[in-house]
Order: C-alpha cells, then sequence, then structure tokens
C-alpha cells in the first residue's frame, strides 16, 4: 500500500513536472552526498595545515584544499538558494497541469458519488489545493532518499576507521527506523481514533462562531453548556495526545541509545587509534566533529521518514478521487425534433437512492407538454425533489424511462439537456460572486448581455436601484452587499429565466417572499407560460391553482393529477390540503 | 516596535500559563543545546591538544576528556526524549487546543452586530489561521530559540576570543548581511501573503463549489463547470505568477548571503591558519576551531531563520490579539425576574455596518400578555426590529423599555431569561434529543418529565416512536435525521421549555407542506396564547388571531393596529391581506 502510494507519487510528479523532477533529484543526490564528503575534505585541510605550519606542505596545497572544502560546503548545506527554487517552479508547474486534472475530473464525476458521506470525508482530506498535498509528500521522499544517501556516506567514511563499526552503524539505523516506525504507527492509530473527537470539536466550536446558533445560545443562556462540552472534549483529546506521545517517544528512546552507545565506542576507538598514530589528525579532528553529525543525520532521517509514512494517505485520497465512477459520456449525436412544442414523459418510473432500501419514486407514469403549466404538490418527503433531479438527469430511473419528444433523455448529455430545462433547486446557490454572474451563469456564452440582464432582472422585480451589475454579492469581498432571502430567491430565479431553455423548473420559488412579490411572481410566471413550460414544486397551493396540471405525489406515487377544479370535486388529498390552507382566510 | 514586544511578552505568558512545566522544561533544553558549541569546542581544544603531543602518560586525560564529550551527548539525547514530549503534545497541541476553545469563546462573546460587520469577520478569519497554523506555538518556540540561541553564540563567541580576541570580527562579519536580508524577507512575503488572502479565499470557495452536493446539482444541471473551473484557475495563476516572481529575488538574495556565509567560512579558516602559522595558537585550538566555526553559523543561520520566521509570525499574532481585545458592551447590573407591564420600543432607529437606516424611528407599546405579528415586505426590517427588542442588537437612536428599565441596563443572564426566539434559521443541534429540547433551559437538562410534556404539548411524540430521548439527533455523527416539520416542532418546543415571559417567532413555517404548516401555524398561536409574544410572518392568514399587528414597510412602522382595524382603514395592510387571499377564493 505504502509502496504503491509512493510510486504513484512519483510518477505523478515526474509526468507532469517533467525535467524540473530530474534537476530535484539530482540535486538531491549532490547535496547528499557532499555532506559525507566535506568531511573527507576537512581532514584534507587540517592535514595540510598543520603540514604548512610544519613548513612540510606547500601554501598552495592548502589554498586548493580550503577551496574544495568551500565548494563542498556550498553544495552540502547552502544549496538551499536553488532548492527552494526549484521545489517552487515545481509547485507551480504541479498546480498547473495537475490541478486541471482534478478538476476536469470533478466536473465528470457521477452525482450520486456526491451524495456520499463518505466521499464528502474524501473531498475534505483532499483539501483544497491537492497538488501542494502531492508535491509536500515528493519532498518528504526527496529528504528520506537524500538522509539515506548522506548516512550511506558516512559509513563508507567510517569503513577507514573499522568496517564492522559500519555494518554495527547500519543495523543499528534498522533497528532505529524499527522502532521509528512503530512510534509512528502508534501516533497513526491515536490520530485516526480521534478524528471524530476533532470533528465534535470543531462541530461545538462551529455552533459557538456562527450567527444563528450564537443569537439562540446567547437567548438560551446556554453559551457556558457549549463552551463547557468544548473545554472537557478538549481537555480530553490532548491528554490522550499527551499520554500516546509519551508512549511513541518510547520507542524513539530505545533509538537514541543505541545510536549514542554507537557514538561513545566511536569517540574511544577514534582515540586509540588516533594515540596509537593509524589514523592521522585531520581524520581524527573532522570524524570527532562528525560523530554529533551522525547524531544529527540519523535524526533528520527518521523525522522524514516519519513524515512520509504520516503523509503517504494523501496519495490514498487522490486515487480513490480519480477512481470514483464518471458519468457515461455521451455515444453520438441524438437528434431531438425541435418541434414547437416540446413533451415530457414519465414512463413507468421507479427509483430508490444507493445505499437506501425504501423507494422513493413508485412507478410514476405522466406527460406534459411545454405548453402548459404543472405544479407538483405533496408533504415533504414525498419525492417532488427527487422527480426533478431524475429529470434532469442527475440520477438514472432504475426502472422505467423519461423521455423528449420521445427521445430518452439517458442519450443527451448535460449540454444538451441545458436546452429543455433550467432548474432552480429550493436550495439553489448563492453565488458570492457579482450579480451579472449570478444570472448569466445559467448561460455563460450570454454572460455580456447586458441587455438581457437587466430585462430578465426587471421582469422579475429584482431592483437595481442601490447596484449595477458587477457588484459583488457576500462577505469575500469588502465592498460585497449582503442581500435578504426574498432578493435571492429572485435573483436565482432570474437565473433559469435567463436560459433560453424550454422548461423552467422550479422548487419552491416563493418560500421566502412576501406575500405581494409572491402574487406579482404568480402573474409574472402566466405570461412567461406563453412561451415556455413551466413545471413548479409548492407548498402554496395557491400558486398550484394556476396551473394548468397538477400532480399530487405521496409516498412516492401520483395519487391525483388533474386541474384545480378537477381535484377539488374529487375532495380526495389535494381538496383537504387546500382546505386547510385556505381555512387562514376565511 | 512596542506592539511587538507587548505580543511576545503575552504569548510567553500565555504558554506558561497554559503548560509551566513544559514551558520550564523546554527553555531549560534549548538552552543546554545553545551552550553544547561552547562546551565542545573547549573540550575538543583539549582532546585535540593532548592528541598532537600524545605519549602514553596522557592517553588517560585523553580517553577522560573523550568520555566527558560523550557524555554531553547523551545528557542531550536523553533530555531531548523529554523535551520532544513536552515540546509537541504540550508546547504544540495543547497551546493550539486552548487557543481555539479561546477563539470560540470569544466569538461567542461578541456583540451579535459583529457578526454583520465584515472587518470584524475578517480579524477572526485571521485570528482563526493564526491558531490553526500554530503560529502562537511556533512564534513561543522561535523567541525561546532566538533568546538561547544569542546566549549559546555569545558563549562561544567568548570561547574562542579567549584563545585570540581576532576571531571577533569574523564572527561578527559574516552575520551581519544575512541578518538584515533575513528581516526583509520575513516582512516581504508576509506582505505577499497577505495581499493575497482575498484571493486564496475566493479560490476557497470556488473549490468547495466544486465539490459541494449542494451546488454540483446545480452546476452539472447549468453546466456551468468550465466557468466555475475556470474562476479557480487564474486566480491560482496569479498567485502562483506573484510567489514566483517573489521567490526568484528571494533565492537570489539567499545566494548571495550563502555565498558570503562560506566565504567567511574559508576565511576564518585561513586566519586561524595564520595565527597558527605565528603561533598565536596551538594545534588543539586550531582543530577545535574548525568545528566551532561551523557550528557556530549553524547557530546564526538557525537565529536568523528564527527571527525571520518570528516577524511574520508576529503579524498573525497581533490580529490573533486584536481580536481577542475587540470590545463588547458592557454588562448591566439590574436583576429582573418579571415583565408586569409591558414592553415599549420608543423612536428606535438602527443601521447596520456600511449600510443605511435599516429601522426608522419606530415607536410600539406592546401590553404584558399581548400577541402580535409583525408583517412587510422582504427586507422591510421585520427580524431586525424583532432582535432589537430581544435586545440582541442595539438601536442606532431610540430605546426599548421592559416596565420602564431600559433593557442596556439589564444584566445579560436576567435579561435573556425573560426572553426566547425561534427564528428562520433555528439550529439543527446534532446533540442528544433531549439536549435539543432543554438547550434553552440548561438548568433543567435532567427534568425528563417536563421535557417529555414539552415533546407532547408540540405534538412530536412521533419522534419517540423512532429513538430514545437520549439519542442523537442530526446525521453528521450518525444520529437520526428528522422531517423539516419534526425539527420545526423541536425548535418550538424549546421555546415553550423555557417558559419565558417573551416569545418571539421569526417565520416559522416558510418549507413546510401545507397540512404541517397548518398544524405548526395553529400550534404557534396556542403556545402565544399566554404569553407576550410576536409573530413574523409572510402568511397574513395568521394575522386574524392575533391582538394586533405591526405593518413595516422600508424600515418604517406605516400602520399598528388590529386586524379588523386595519382592514377597515383599506390601506397598506389591507392590500397585503386581500393579496393573499385572493388566492384562496
Amino acid at each position: 500500500m505504502k509502496i504503491k502510494s509512493i510510486v504513484q507519487n512519483l510518477i505523478i510528479v515526474m509526468k507532469y513536472t517533467r525535467w524540473l523532477f530530474f534537476l530535484k533529484i539530482f540535486e538531491v543526490i549532490i547535496s547528499s552526498l557532499a555532506k559525507p564528503f566535506a568531511l573527507l575534505i576537512t581532514k584534507n585541510v587540517i592535514d595540510n595545515s598543520i603540514g604548512y605550519y610544519k613548513g612540510n606542505t606547500e601554501i598552495q596545497t592548502v589554498v586548493f584544499s580550503v577551496v574544495l572544502l568551500v565548494i563542498c560546503t556550498f553544495f552540502s548545506a547552502n544549496i538551499q538558494s536553488l532548492d527552494s527554487l526549484i521545489n517552487e517552479k515545481m509547485k507551480i508547474v504541479l498546480s498547473l497541469n495537475f490541478s486541471k486534472n482534478i478538476i476536469q475530473k470533478a466536473s465528470r464525476i457521477e452525482y450520486a458519488c456526491f451524495e456520499q458521506n463518505d466521499n464528502q470525508v474524501l473531498f475534505q482530506g483532499m483539501g483544497t489545493n491537492s497538488s501542494d498535498k502531492i508535491f509536500n509528500l515528493f519532498t518528504y521522499l526527496c529528504e528520506t532518499i537524500g538522509g539515506c544517501l548522506t548516512i550511506i556516506g558516512l559509513v563508507l567514511v567510517f569503513i577507514q576507521i573499522s568496517w564492522w563499526m559500519s555494518l554495527l552503524f547500519v543495523l543499528i539505523l534498522f533497528v532505529v527506523m524499527f522502532f521509528d516506525f512503530r512510534a509512528m504507527e502508534t501516533m497513526n492509530t491515536m490520530f485516526n481514533n480521534q478524528t471524530m473527537d476533532e470533528r465534535l470539536l470543531s462541530y461545538y466550536s462551529k455552533v459557538m462562531e456562527q450567527k444563528n446558533s450564537i443569537m439562540e445560545l446567547k437567548i438560551y443562556n446556554a453559551v457556558g453548556y457549549i463552551k463547557e462540552k468544548l473545554n472537557i472534549k478538549s481537555s480530553n483529546v490532548v491528554d490522550e495526545r499527551t499520554k500516546t506521545t509519551i508512549r511513541a517517544q518510547r520507542f524513539s528512546f530505545v533509538g537514541s541509545v543505541l545510536v549514542l552507545v554507537w557514538v561513545g565506542t566511536l569517540i574511544t576507538i577514534l582515540i586509540l587509534s588516533a594515540a596509537n598514530g593509524k589514523i592521522t589528525f585531520g581524520l581524527f579532528v573532522s570524524l570527532i566533529g562528525s560523530a554529533e553529525s551522525v547524531l544529527w543525520y540519523t535524526e533528520n532521517l527518521s523525522f522524514s521518514f516519519s513524515k512520509l509514512s504520516q503523509n503517504y494517505l494523501e496519495m490514498k485520497y487522490y486515487s480513490d478521487f480519480m477512481d470514483l465512477p464518471e458519468e457515461k459520456r455521451k455515444q453520438n449525436d441524438v437528434d431531438v425534433s425541435d418541434d414547437e412544442v416540446c413533451e415530457v414523459s414519465f414512463e413507468n418510473v421507479s427509483f430508490t437512492y444507493p445505499n437506501s432500501i425504501k423507494p422513493v419514486l413508485n412507478d410514476i407514469t405522466f406527460s406534459y407538454r411545454s405548453n402548459q403549466s404543472l405544479a407538483i404538490v405533496g408533504d415533504n418527503g414525498s419525492g417532488k425533489t427527487t422527480l426533478i433531479k431524475l429529470l434532469c438527469g442527475l440520477y438514472k430511473p432504475d426502472k422505467g424511462r423519461i423521455t423528449i419528444n420521445n427521445v430518452d433523455i439517458d442519450e443527451l448529455d448535460y449540454k444538451d439537456r441545458t436546452r429543455y430545462f433550467s432548474v432552480i433547486f429550493q436550495d439553489f446557490i448563492k453565488y458570492k460572486l457579482t450579480i451579472r454572474e449570478n444570472v448569466a451563469i445559467s448561460d455563460v456564452e450570454r454572460m455580456d448581455n447586458d441587455d438581457e440582464l437587466y430585462a430578465v432582472l426587471d421582469d422579475i422585480g429584482f431592483s437595481l436601484e442601490n447596484y449595477d451589475l458587477e457588484q459583488s454579492i457576500g462577505k469575500l469581498y469588502d465592498n460585497g452587499v449582503d442581500l435578504s432571502g426574498g432578493q435571492w430567491q429572485r435573483l436565482a430565479i432570474s437565473r433559469a429565466l435567463f436560459s433560453n431553455s424550454r422548461f423552467i423548473i422550479l422548487d419552491e420559488p416563493t418560500a421566502a417572499l412576501d406575500p405581494v412579490a409572491e402574487s406579482n411572481l404568480y402573474k409574472l410566471f402566466k405570461k412567461i407560460i406563453q412561451q415556455r413550460g413551466y413545471i413548479m414544486i409548492s407548498h402554496r397551493l395557491a400558486s398550484a391553482r394556476l396551473c394548468d396540471k397538477i400532480l399530487v405525489l405521496n409516498n412516492g406515487s401520483i395519487i391525483e393529477q388533474g386541474s384545480h377544479d378537477e381535484l377539488m370535486l374529487n375532495s380526495g388529498y389535494y381538496n383537504k390540503m387546500y382546505t386547510k390552507q385556505s381555512e387562514w382566510y376565511k | 516596535m512596542k506592539k511587538y514586544l507587548i505580543s511576545s511578552k503575552r504569548v510567553l505568558l500565555d504558554v506558561f500559563h497554559i503548560t509551566p512545566a513544559s514551558t520550564i522544561l523546554v527553555v531549560l533544553y534549548m538552552l543546554f543545546v545553545a551552550m553544547i558549541p561552547a562546551t565542545l569546542t573547549i573540550l575538543y581544544e583539549k582532546l585535540f591538544s593532548s592528541i598532537s603531543n600524545i605519549n602514553n602518560n596522557y592517553l588517560n586525560t585523553t580517553i577522560l576528556i573523550g568520555l566527558l564529550i560523550c557524555l554531553v551527548y547523551f545528557i542531550r539525547y536523553i533530555f531531548q526524549s523529554a523535551y520532544a514530549v513536552a515540546m509537541n503534545a504540550r508546547i504544540y497541541e495543547k497551546v493550539s487546543f486552548s487557543s481555539k476553545v479561546t477563539i470560540s469563546e470569544k466569538a461567542s462573546d461578541l456583540n451579535l452586530i459583529d457578526y454583520e460587520n465584515p472587518s470584524r469577520m475578517n480579524l477572526k478569519g485571521i485570528a482563526t489561521d493564526c491558531v490553526n497554523q500554530s503560529k502562537i506555538s511556533q512564534f513561543f518556540m522561535n523567541i525561546v530559540g532566538i533568546s538561547t540561541g544569542l546566549i549559546g553564540l555569545t558563549s562561544t563567541t567568548i570561547v574562542l576570543s579567549r584563545y585570540s580576541i581576532y576571531f571577533l570580527p569574523i564572527v561578527i562579519i559574516s552575520v551581519l548581511p544575512y541578518l538584515v536580508s533575513r528581516i526583509i524577507r520575513g516582512k516581504a512575503f508576509y506582505c505577499i501573503r497577505e495581499a493575497q488572502i482575498p484571493k486564496l479565499r475566493m479560490q476557497n470557495y470556488i473549490w468547495s463549489l466544486l465539490l459541494d452536493k449542494q451546488s454540483v446539482k446545480e452546476i452539472k444541471v447549468m453546466c456551468s463547470h468550465k466557468y466555475i473551473g475556470d474562476m479557480w484557475t487564474n486566480p491560482r495563476n496569479e498567485i502562483n505568477d506573484e510567489i514566483w516572481s517573489h521567490r526568484k529575488k528571494d533565492s537570489f538574495v539567499l545566494l548571495l548571503c550563502d555565498l558570503f556565509r562560506i566565504f567567511s567560512y574559508a576565511l576564518s579558516i585561513f586566519f586561524a591558519l595564520i595565527l597558527l602559522k605565528k603561533s598565536v595558537i596551538g594545534i588543539g585550538v586550531f582543530g577545535a576551531c574548525i568545528s566551532a566555526f561551523l557550528s557556530m553559523q549553524q547557530q546564526f543561520k538557525d537565529l536568523l531563520v528564527g527571527i525571520g520566521e518570528a516577524t511574520e509570525q508576529i503579524q498573525f499574532i497581533n490580529k490573533y490579539y486584536e481580536f481577542l481585545d475587540l470590545q463588547v458592551l458592557p454588562d448591566g447590573n439590574v436583576v429582573k425576574s418579571d415583565i408586569n407591564h409591558g414592553i415599549n420600543v420608543s423612536n428606535v432607529s438602527f443601521a447596520y455596518p456600511n449600510t443605511g437606516d435599516v429601522l426608522k424611528n419606530i415607536s410600539i407599546s406592546i401590553e404584558k400578555g399581548e400577541k402580535i405579528a409583525i408583517v412587510g415586505e422582504n427586507g422591510s426590517g421585520k427580524t431586525t426590529l424583532a432582535k432589537i427588542i430581544l435586545g440582541l442588537y442595539q438601536p442606532k437612536d431610540g430605546s426599548v423599555q421592559y416596565d420602564d428599565i431600559d433593557i442596556n441596563k439589564l444584566s445579560k443572564d436576567s435579561k435573556y431569561n425573560l426572553l426566547c426566539s425561534v427564528s428562520q434559521d433555528f439550529v439543527k443541534y446534532c446533540l442528544t434529543y433531549r439536549e435539543n429540547i432543554a438547550i434553552s433551559d440548561t438548568a433543567s437538562m435532567d427534568n425528563t418529565e417536563k421535557i417529555l410534556n414539552t415533546i407532547a404539548a408540540v405534538g412530536n411524540k412521533g419522534v419517540l416512536e423512532k429513538i430514545n430521548i437520549d439519542d442523537l439527533l442530526g446525521t453528521e455523527f450518525g444520529g437520526m435525521d428528522l422531517s423539516g416539520g419534526e425539527w420545526q416542532k423541536t425548535a418550538i418546543g424549546r421555546a415553550v421549555f423555557k417558559e419565558s415571559q417573551l416569545i418571539v417567532f421569526d417565520e416559522p413555517t416558510s418549507a413546510l407542506d401545507p397540512i404541517v404548516e397548518s398544524d405548526i401555524l395553529t400550534l404557534l398561536l396556542n403556545v402565544m396564547s399566554n404569553v407576550t409574544s410576536i409573530l413574523i410572518s409572510h402568511r397574513t392568514g395568521v394575522c386574524r388571531f392575533v391582538d394586533k399587528i405591526a405593518v413595516l414597510s422600508k424600515g418604517e412602522l406605516v400602520e399598528y393596529g388590529s386586524h379588523q382595524e386595519l382592514l377597515h382603514l383599506e390601506g397598506y395592510y389591507y392590500k397585503l391581506f386581500t393579496e393573499q387571499q385572493q388566492w384562496y377564493k
């Protein structure tokens, strides 16, 4: 799993950054090998200097070795400036090429995936800048490789003193890595176990920091209640982390002791060899100095290694994301006859949501033409919105089929379908963008068509008295304005009207409107109905009354259909609902 | 500068306050580590001297010195384990967690109107980032690192200058350019980052649109992927370009610094060599100073990196403290347990930050036990007026009085004990069903009987057939989701449970099906029948059943009276009512 992720990471980085990738690898190799090499050169510098002091060596030799040392030092510790430059460039190139990929993928993922909670966790894990995460993993990988190379170089240097010390060091290193790995596992397990607690914590914080909830809590004098929950949970989490960190640290401790014992032995051997004259003074000085670097490099290697094992999961998020099922691409162009009047029909359509057993829609059959208006009414949860989702192709029916002018809508793609439908869902998007974009997003090709934009906003009664089309909405901008629920609703309806589709579908369009505005809107709808088909889901039965046809849904089935007058005569469920509502106005 | 010092002091004190033992441990360890180069220089000098003129008599001393060196390493690495725990689990984790709590507490403490103020919300955003990115802990570590680093450097310098005073200028020259460039770098990058914050926020927002189920639905149906995707890519490219051009310059500066540093390293070796040749220093000192130079330069570098980072972090930290220091309204001191006569709103005007007047000179008096409805168009100020009556917003002019006492004079606890409200966007707590009801009066959290009665009173017994009273609600943590009507009744249940003196219902039925809506309106009128209450609704039908109706238009009170009175007036209310009524004829 881990190896697979790492290989995958390398391949991605190589694929998207090409020559930079090799430059980076080259740089890693050079800089990490330069470190042990510097030891040997330091030895030369000291030996030559002493030779010079004693009169045995020419000054040129000393200068030469110092210059070598300078070059070597430059490549070892000080290549940073170059390194950060390469990193930044790679990051940018990666984000340019790779993110394009991610965005395209996002647009092709089947809609059903978005409604699954697991995938929401996945999206969160990917973060906003997935390319940065991929790159970070790559840097940890480079650090680990570099660390290994440096240590291999050091081991080679130590062979000059004693081969068994080198061998021992390699063994110890494996033990250290093993313990580090155990420590990592301990920590990761804890982090995994605490994800739920962390989500709870951020939930409590959210409740304390959001406008609507803090208002409630203030009024209930219950801020303290949530605060206490937050405090208790928070200190529990911290305590558990402290305990686990101590446990994990014990593993690293064992590793450190082993390395220390080795370093102690090394120093003793060095002193003895120097005393016997087996090694030169220069080698002695540079290796004594390196004893600390050994500790340091081992520690560094453990650190990058642990970072690596902590972050390889990022790759999993990415590959899971890329594996999400995509929409079927359109096989061939379909000819839908472009008649004046379009007909939509549902033939025995049934549907059950994925991961659910209860059918939401049951054997729905009806047809409807674009010169009519249609209202869908029924209790909450009776399947009204689902019916619309099927009609737009967000979900496919399990049984039966939906057609436009006798062509199965499954054979059309979203682009084709936009010619027929524009939909405003109940939870429509309140784009924190400009007013222009909020309206014209339904047909971006006509984004600059000011006349039509003004016309549509005027029709719907969205007042442009105080702002122009470029006005930004929402708190993302300093000059952004806030709109009320009613204004948003008008803006959303304008969005539907702006597109030139044959049908306009509105899910609860008047929920946040005042009576006068509601009334005006119904009048407006009447006007639109003459040119386009119009489907509306509404709880305001007054609006249903104006439609040519009403579907009454109950538990996923059509229980009544017909015009208002027909249904009222029927004295069925519709009659009951209507009477209930009109009682308030008697 | 003074601001920086104050913030630094606050960070030190805060961290010490949160985790005193670990703070001391970390400081001691870092001090010890900082002193190691100086100690090792002394030991190396002795070691090298004795090795270079070795004879067997000195062997024992030499080994002893070797053992001393080992001991230094040993203490360091033993100490390090404790340090790692203290730093990771306490200085980082604990401090982060408690700062998060502090932010939430402060946020809950803010005046509600601050939530409408973009600059304050911005400040809150930066403060939250500061905490989420552990800037406080990092800054603390940097301060400790800088201080101990300075001590370490001084000690090594002193040790070296004892061998020869000429070491002093070399040491100083190698530092200065690096220091200056570091400070410039830290600030420049921060400035770029800060200038990019709006773009980054935009990017995050766009990204959330692309993956949120609610928005994906619409984006798919409208085929606006490409447009939205470009909105993510374009600012991203701009951000990248800016960072890249900064990095290029920065790397160049860094490269010069590094060259300078290496140059001075070579220079110091030559210098030492000359001193050696002239017999100012011995071979031992020569050997020792070569490694001392390296570790000093490393220490310098760490120090300067630390300073660079600290100057960046402190910008965030200043914002963090600025947020924590935001003024909140002082609490009043009058305690009141009943509203005996009524509520008096006199000449109230109100404006949100950056807007014109939303309410203009409104006066209403509500007698105890009266039921009032507020109607009007969207944006006419209904909700705002309710919030002012509830004392959540402060009027710009005029005042609100409960029985002749200005509500600002009431203590917050006592004020909120008197009242209750259910708003349009009431909260669906992902807590237990019990908590969802009794959150309005947490003192009675364990009064199961009262909770059950409340549930029965709002007609929500059906929920208890599906779940237990102590089961979680809301799917976020695996609880049960209720239907719209059931949630609505739960929210009304909270209001009933509280038994307050004043209840405000704000648009409680906007998304309910006709039968449930009717049920809930009836329920509301029932609840309202024995308490002073205010109902905001678009359904003018309910107005027939309240005592008085306040009709608002564009922030002004245009009509006020009973249903019959206002119908007779044939004014604005008449228009609103008949407009809706005609649909049901």
